[in-house]
């Protein structure tokens, strides 16, 4: 008996299927490929949703025998099928362009047709899909983790192919196996010295990777000619041919990543391979000048072999971690904090300079979002109008950076003369001497906010924030203000900052003006914030916070001052908020009102629902994905916010508690591993 | 510093206890400076003959047509926020739907003909259809996004209803395309019988006129000295929000189902112990909102002629704001905020001199003004919040 419930399915999914085609999505995709030449993304698609269906379909309907479950899910693969080639049929008999005009030049039927004439390419059409229902319903046949492995390998590999442009660049192929080949004999070394005190073997790995980086280095100077097998397309070995000593360096810390994984916990394990893995790969994307089906199939190879056995070797390595004594194990962790930081340093001059500025935005989101943690994660005090702060600080730094009314003593700058400019502006700042200010300002409009709203709860205060918000907006963009905001257009030329140690060394006069090296200040920011902001999590106020999100009356009860606290949590955020704007207007040297829209705030909060409230890590992870994921994706811009909400609502309905929640019993657990400390 | 606490003090009257309860205040004692400094502003504007007589009644016609825009859509917040107590972002898109859904129907009977030779039936289609719109999306919205959420904390179906107001508001982008979709000129002439001198056009030589056009008509009109120029259908809007906030009024107070709704607003568990379907209920409570808000947009595109995807954005802010202004959860709060709101914004800009530009700060001022004083809005009871 065919399971309904399961077809009805199918049908929802051709509906859905549906609006998606009419946005001309399948003519967009089309030129983004996957595969070099072989694979384009609309193709992607299209196995996505069709496979997808029948994969869902087949599951939910296994109960019911593993024959029912491939028909069912073929059945249904077939009516999204049967549902794309109706609307390819209505698009080629009815002129649908009045009211979908996107598909006038991005039409439908070329795409699903494959190429063909209309009635051969809607029976491929739809024989495409009947094999691939049967195919990803067949997949349940396998046993579970055969398909797990499979299924994460292949949706891995597409996300590199989706990618490749952007990260073939990073490491050449020879660099990235010599790398990979010392972590390995760290890893080798680490394992047999197992039983010796941890600081031999760490010095051991670092002093294999530092001497192999040195032999490799002088040996293979010469043997790397371009078209040569390792080569291939891709670029001169950096590491080995140029420079000895930065070569030493980065083996050695290879080396170090080899022998730490030999014995760490399952994160630090996870994270040493997921690096030595991402090395090969990208050194194979770069040898290959992208993907190629080559370089698809070996990708595929590399990880599902990842996925097999690290599982593994990580019982292997949890269980050495466990016999080490609790300072190794400690001294373990700081290692790996050490080495996270060394390859966080060094990680702007591999990247290039496109996937370091989108760092760059992550990274300014993330001091946001570690702000406003305080003010709703702590505190539990929603605030829709963050980009306020945001712009606050941004535009003091204009202000106090740039001749402007206040800078030039109540002259608008526009009406002296050039020349005059250095002499009547005295009060120009320097963006060091302005930051402290910029945090101070949009601490004090947090106060400001702060003090209206406190007697408001829950929802009064989402659309009080959301106001101050639009009206600080208006405020920026408003004519009235604009000799001292500049209206529409904003400020520009702001000076970009220079770390000026000329009195150390005359040479060292360091602009911080392009991506790669602002990358530096927004690390050192977003570091701060994390300690402050984890540091007044356990203090007595980040405590009073926690309690009075549990329940204000309560709270209250208990002698805390929560008008108080709740002026200091929005004045914390929003001081947060300001050193994230003051580092956005210097590093864009310019600010336009139209950049503090609701969205921003937007974004930040969604950020933190979607990493989990709370936790620092869950907000990093959540900018990687809202920010980072659609920045990357550029290409296909049109279709970015469209995506955004899509993943709002899909994470909020799989996991309302956010990727990656904080640890619940946290406060407890410590005070347990505390007395476990004494007592010992 | 600020604090509400009761003073043991016997008030000897009202009004002492008035002064007492706001001047001991610090920021009611600031809202009220404040008022009184916009009142003299105000004034002053007034008495330098800045403001006159027929500049406020143009104002305050205009503002009657947005301000029961407001409160239509007001309405569907104050319905949905009353039973789940969530705020649902996504109503903006509701209302843009409803608009946008319309102008196709609007269109295609324009281009039949059939808008010039049925248009009080053409302009009955175009409502039905800008409803059904709406509704269809509203109850899709509720049952795709906010059901499985029903009891997860507070926040979560609040970035899930910002995430589908994103959706939609993009879906609507990338199907029907980022142009502004302009609506046909609409002509519906009425009671030529009494506007015997209005629109008179030659036909065979002879002078008919057709009566008064009430959806695209101008005219000039001599009014107690007063010369004004008045559009019909700002009237128009007025009387039908009001009618179908009666009919609204009336079904929440009158009849079964909106019985079974006050009570599932009241305590769902016990609402659902007396044998009330829960569910049923707050699907109709969506409906009842997307009904109001697929009407509302029609109309605010029938005088405001353009839409676009993104046209729900402002509308939806200010009709949540209305709705919180009034007292969210009220009805008769929601619909007063509305119109209030429609008024000030109309009125506000000119009356106390400040450029339209910063019309939208006078209407998030206002707000925090509102709750500065009243912390639950106007008609907002004074309830504790609900411990889940």
């Amino acid at each position: 008996m065919l399971n309904t419930d399961a077809l009805r399915f199918g049908l929802y999914m051709a509906i859905a299927t549906i609006i998606v085609a009419l946005t001309a999505v399948f003519g967009k995709f089309e030129e983004r490929f996957v595969i070099a030449g072989v694979l384009n993304l609309s193709q992607v698609l299209l196995a996505i949703i069709v496979g997808g269906t029948g994969l869902y379909v087949a599951a939910r309907s296994q109960q019911s025998g593993m024959r029912t479950a491939v028909v069912t899910g073929m059945l249904a693969s077939l009516i999204v099928g049967v549902g794309l080639a109706l609307v390819v049929l209505i698009e080629a008999s009815i002129d649908l362009t009045f009211i979908f005009p996107d598909l006038k030049t991005d039409p439908i039927g070329p795409a699903l047709t494959f190429g063909l004439e209309l009635l051969p390419g809607l029976l491929a059409l739809l024989a495409l899909s009947l094999v691939l229902g049967v195919i990803s319903s067949a997949l349940l046949m396998l046993p579970v983790r055969v398909r797990q492995v499979g299924l994460m390998a292949l949706a891995l590999t597409v996300v590199v192919g989706v990618l490749q442009s952007q990260i073939n660049k990073v490491i050449t192929l020879p660099d990235a196996l010599a790398l990979a080949a010392v972590g390995g004999g760290g890893y080798i070394a680490g394992g047999r010295m197992i039983g010796r005190p941890l600081s031999i073997r760490l010095l051991a790995g670092t002093v294999i990777g530092a001497a192999a980086g040195l032999v490799l280095a002088v040996a293979a100077g010469s043997g790397l000619e371009a078209g040569s097998v390792l080569r291939g397309a891709g670029d001169m070995p950096r590491l080995l041919t140029t420079d000895a000593a930065a070569s030493m360096v980065v083996f050695g810390v290879f080396g170090l990543v080899g022998v730490m994984i030999s014995a760490a916990p399952r994160g630090i394990f996870y994270a040493g391979v997921g690096l030595l893995v991402a090395v090969i790969i990208l050194g194979g994307l770069n040898a290959q000048g992208g993907m190629t089906l080559t370089m698809a199939v070996i990708t595929f190879f590399i990880l599902s072999f990842t996925f097999w056995f690290m599982p593994g070797f990580n019982r292997q390595a949890e269980s050495r971690f466990e016999d080490l004594d609790p300072q190794a194990q400690q001294s373990v962790r700081r290692i790996a904090v050490a080495i996270a930081f060394v390859l966080m340093l060094a990680a702007p001059s591999f990247l290039g300079q496109y996937i370091t500025s989108v760092i760059d935005l992550v990274g300014l989101y993330v001091i946001m979002g570690i702000g406003l943690t305080v003010t709703i994660g702590y505190a539990g005090l929603l605030d829709l109008g963050y980009v306020a702060f945001f712009a606050i600080g941004a535009y003091t730094v204009g202000i106090l950076t740039t001749p402007s009314l206040i800078t030039c003593g109540g002259i608008n700058p526009s009406e002296i003369a050039r020349a005059d400019i250095a002499t009547t502006c005295t009060g120009v700042l320097t963006f060091w001497q302005a930051w402290p200010l910029c945090i101070l300002v949009a601490g004090c409009a947090g106060l400001l906010l702060g003090i209206p709203i406190l007697r408001l709860r829950g929802d009064y205060l989402a659309i009080v924030t959301l106001g101050f918000g639009e009206i600080i907006r208006l405020i920026a963009l408003s004519n009235t203000f604009s000799p001292l905001l500049g209206g529409a257009q904003g400020i520009a030329n702001i000076p970009f900052p220079v770390l000026d140690l000329t009195a150390l060394n005359p040479a060292w006069r360091i602009g911080l003006g392009g991506a790669t090296s602002i990358y530096y200040l927004i690390l050192a920011g977003v570091m701060v914030a994390a300690f402050v902001v984890v540091r007044l999590g356990g203090t007595r106020l980040g405590r009073a916070w926690r309690a009075m999100r549990a329940d204000e009356d309560v709270a209250r009860a208990m002698g805390i001052d929560v008008v108080r606290i709740k002026l200091l949590a929005y004045a914390t955020g929003a001081s947060f908020a300001g050193l994230g704007g003051a580092i956005f207007g210097s590093w864009l040297q310019g600010i336009f009102p139209n950049s503090f829209t609701l969205l921003v705030s937007i974004n930040v909060v969604s950020m933190i629902i979607i990493g989990g409230m709370g936790s620092i890590p869950g907000v990093i992870l959540g900018a990687f994905v809202l920010i980072g994921l659609p920045e990357v994706l550029r290409e296909l811009q049109d279709y970015r916010l469209l995506a955004f909400g899509v993943l709002l609502v899909v994470t909020m309905l799989s996991k309302p508690q956010g990727l990656l929640p904080p640890p619940l019993r946290r406060l407890s657990e410590q005070a347990l591993l505390y007395r476990a400390q004494k007592g010992a | 510093m600020v604090s509400d606490t009761p003073t043991l003090v016997s008030s000897p009257s009202r009004w002492t206890g008035f002064l007492d309860r706001n001047l001991r205040n610090p920021l009611r004692l600031v809202g009220i400076i404040l008022m009184a400094y916009l009142a003299y502003i105000a004034i002053a504007n007034i008495a330098s003959g800045q403001f006159t007589l027929e500049r406020f009644v143009r104002l305050f016609i205009f503002g009657l047509a947005q301000g029961s825009i407001y409160a239509l859509i007001a309405l569907g917040y104050t319905l949905v926020y009353g039973i789940l107590s969530m705020i649902n972002f996504a109503h903006s898109e509701v209302f843009m739907a409803g608009a946008y859904i319309g102008f196709f129907a609007i269109n295609a009977m324009d281009q039949s003909g059939f808008l010039d030779d049925q248009t009080f039936l053409a302009l009955l289609i175009t409502v039905l259809v800008g409803m059904s719109a709406s509704v269809t999306i509203a109850v899709l919205l509720e049952r795709i996004a906010y059901r499985p959420l029903r009891g997860a904390p507070r926040l979560v179906p609040l970035i899930t209803a910002i995430g589908a107001s994103i959706t939609l508001q993009q879906l609507f982008l990338r199907l029907f395309g980022s142009g502004t979709r302009v609506y046909p000129d609409v002509n519906f002439f009425v009671l030529p019988g009494i506007f015997n001198n209005l629109e008179c056009i030659e036909v065979n030589g002879a002078q008919v006129c057709r009566g008064l056009d009430l959806i695209g008509g101008r005219y000039e009109v001599e009014f107690l000295g007063l010369s004004l120029q008045i559009r019909p259908i700002y009237f128009l809007v007025f009387f039908l929000a009001v009618i179908f906030m009666a009919a609204l009024w009336f079904f929440v107070k009158r009849t079964k189902t909106g019985k079974a709704m006050r009570a599932v607003a009241e305590d769902k568990k016990t609402a659902a112990l007396m044998g009330i379907d829960v569910d049923r209920v707050i699907v109709t409570t969506f409906v009842l909102g997307a009904v109001l808000a697929g009407a509302g947009g029609v109309f605010f595109a029938l005088y405001n002629t353009q839409v676009q995807p993104f046209m729900g954005f402002f509308p939806g802010i200010k009709a949540f704001t209305a709705a919180v202004v009034g007292g969210i959860g009220n009805i008769p709060g929601a619909m007063f905020g509305g119109m209030f709101l429609g008024m000030v914004e109309s009125i506000a800009p000119s009356l106390l001199g400040i450029p339209n530009q910063l019309r939208d700060v006078i209407v998030f001022g206002m707000l925090i003004l509102v709750l500065i004083f009243r912390p639950t809005g106007i008609f907002g009871e004074v309830l504790s919040e609900k411990k889940a």
